[in-house]
């Protein structure tokens, strides 16, 4: 197949994508309005000069993650109220008995498995208000449990398909269903967990020390359920919704229309006030991902996309060189990811990948790889999640010296955890890179 | 009914003022909070207890998780609750830059209306930048009793 040279179409494409990625990122205007703009200039440049339609700017928004996210938002807006998860916090804390170890450990644990199915930023927001006030109540220094727990949150939703939007995107772009991701991600987040919770327990070994044993939570859980009849209910249709993940794929269904499925039973069964649910999805997000969508449209639709994986194709199908590909773009998704938004990032590199595949290359360990280097990178700073922005914010709330939470004392412990996981995931992958092809 | 007849005197709070002597302002007039005057010597804000307590005394969680509270929180000793630290502050770092407040000519529905609208059960009497005091819904139902009562 003969390569494309690059063209000025090319060079409008990106400079539209560079522009707009430069307003997202320096946060000259919130990234929802950037995107938006640069989409919107896109269009109208792009039908200029030829290479790009209003028609094509449609097809390019993923209808199958715009859905899935906007039905998840407001099962969890209904869940979210009934108190289940204060509920869930407040028990796993007397069970720990008052050992900070084991509260950070069943903490963490709770925060990764319910960042498996929800979003991450809603568990921890649910979260970090009660591990303050937790801790609090043990004379402990919260800011190693809220460190902790964004940390968690974004290993754990690595490991699913709706665990985390990018997991979303790549699985949509490249047809992967809700088993074979779990069955892939999860053999390699659960050793990633286990190092990551071990090297937080080493770092944080000071803090962790019980200070009072005659402290207890004075808190009760029973109270933190306001609405049982509501909490049954969704908490059952949210149950269905995850079997009918698991089944999507042999009944033919898209993971967006599970969610549906299930918001509809809910919207039915529930009746919740419209007007107030529909102030609970984050329109922002939605907006920016359909902006991004439109923006990296363009570029794949100038042609440029396909270049780039021309070039890299020439490398990548060498024989042998599959594995050290993928390993770079882990590591390099890994590293952009904890200083830059991993979303933007991800929606530019899933074109380029599938022109890998139009070049021959057996992309399918690219998927993998790119999933898990933008989901594991994050916990290296303090703005590479926005879970580990909330977690930061509530530590500035509870007013404790101690307990606020500088770039530096996350990097302390963000980039060993960060490198720890790329490195197990690295090694996981190589091993087993079979099982990846 | 001129609402300056039913309005509570009271002095404004001024920048330095301590937290001590804005109480001790407040629990004489029987008022939550006094207006604030700026070193330019305009009404800028409010200095109120209920602020003072929320941003002093009730971290977020705390507030968050109120129905879930035991009742033996007392002995945890919550080092943001330091009474004479607290008292002993100058109230410059507590003023809400928004005040209710109405003309002296304005109906007593006035004032009430603006008080509900803005989540408050006390209104200060202000004609530009010259003060004559507040009014509370305290003051609003004492003055309604003496109307039946004449």
């Amino acid at each position: 197949m003969s390569t494309p040279a690059f063209n000025s179409e090319m060079g409008l494409a990106l400079g539209i994508l560079l522009l707009a990625y430069v307003l997202i990122f320096t946060e000259v205007m919130h990234r929802s309005y950037a995107a938006l703009l640069g989409a919107v200039v896109m269009v109208m440049l792009g039908g200029w000069a030829g290479f790009y339609s209003q028609e094509e700017a449609l097809m390019a928004v993923d209808g199958n993650t715009m859905l899935l996210l906007m039905a998840m938002m407001l099962l969890v807006s209904m869940l979210r109220p009934t108190g289940a998860f204060e509920y869930l916090g407040i028990r796993l804390a007397k069970l720990a008995k008052g050992n900070p170890r084991v509260l950070l450990i069943y903490l963490c644990a709770a925060v990764s498995l319910l960042s498996t199915i929800l979003d991450n930023v809603t568990t921890v927001i649910i979260f970090a208000p009660l591990t303050v006030l937790v801790t609090r109540m043990l004379n402990l220094n919260p800011a190693p449990f809220l460190i902790a727990e964004a940390m968690m949150s974004n290993i754990g939703g690595a490991a699913t398909l709706v665990g985390d939007p990018p997991n979303l995107m790549i699985g949509s772009a490249a047809g992967i269903d809700f088993v074979r991701f779990l069955l892939h991600m999860g053999p390699i987040v659960v050793p990633v967990w286990v190092v990551s919770i071990g090297l937080m327990l080493f770092l944080f070994r000071r803090e962790l020390q019980p200070v009072d044993a005659s402290a207890i939570i004075d808190l009760d859980e029973n109270k933190a359920i306001n609405d049982w009849p509501a909490l049954k209910r969704i908490v059952s249709i949210l149950a269905g919704v995850i079997i009918l993940f698991f089944l999507h794929h042999t009944l033919h269904w898209y993971p967006a229309f599970v969610s549906l499925i299930g918001l509809a039973l809910a919207l039915a069964w529930m009746r919740p006030d419209p007007e107030k649910l529909m102030t609970k999805v984050e329109w922002s997000v939605l907006l920016f991902f359909a902006g991004l969508f439109v923006l990296v449209g363009g570029v794949e639709a100038s042609g440029l996309l396909g270049l780039v994986g021309a070039h890299l194709a020439a490398f990548a199908s060498q024989p042998g060189q599959l594995l050290t590909t993928a390993l770079v773009l882990m590591w390099v998704a890994g590293l952009l990811s904890a200083v830059i938004d991993n979303i933007p990032f991800t929606v530019t590199m899933i074109p380029i990948v599938a022109a890998l595949e139009q070049q021959g290359v057996n992309v399918t360990p690219l998927w993998w790889a790119l999933a898990l280097g933008v989901g594991l990178g994050g916990n290296g700073t303090h703005i590479g999640a926005t879970a580990n922005v909330i977690c930061i914010a509530e530590a500035e709330r509870s007013r404790l010296p101690e307990a606020r939470i500088s770039p530096a004392r996350w990097m302390k412990v963000g980039m060993p955890v960060m490198f720890g996981s790329l490195s197990v995931a690295s090694a996981v992958f190589a091993l087993f890179f079979t099982a990846f092809s | 009914m001129n609402l300056r007849d039913l309005a509570v005197p009271t002095v404004l709070a001024t920048p330095g003022m301590r937290v001590a002597d804005l109480f001790h302002e407040c629990v004489r007039v029987q008022m939550p909070g006094i207006p604030y005057r700026d070193a330019m010597g305009r009404i800028t804000g409010k200095a109120s207890i209920r602020h003072i307590l929320k941003m002093t005394c009730l971290p977020d969680y705390l507030t968050k998780h109120s129905h879930m509270l035991g009742d033996h929180l007392d002995h945890l000793r919550f080092p943001e609750v330091n009474s004479r630290e607290i008292l002993s502050r100058t109230i410059d770092g507590f003023i809400l830059p928004t005040l209710s407040h109405v003309n002296s000519s304005a109906p007593i529905t006035k004032a009430l209306a603006i008080m509900e609208q803005d989540n408050t059960t006390y209104i200060f009497i202000l004609d530009g930048d010259e003060y004559h005091g507040a009014i509370s819904i305290m003051s609003l139902a004492q003055h309604m009793l003496n109307l039946a009562q004449s």
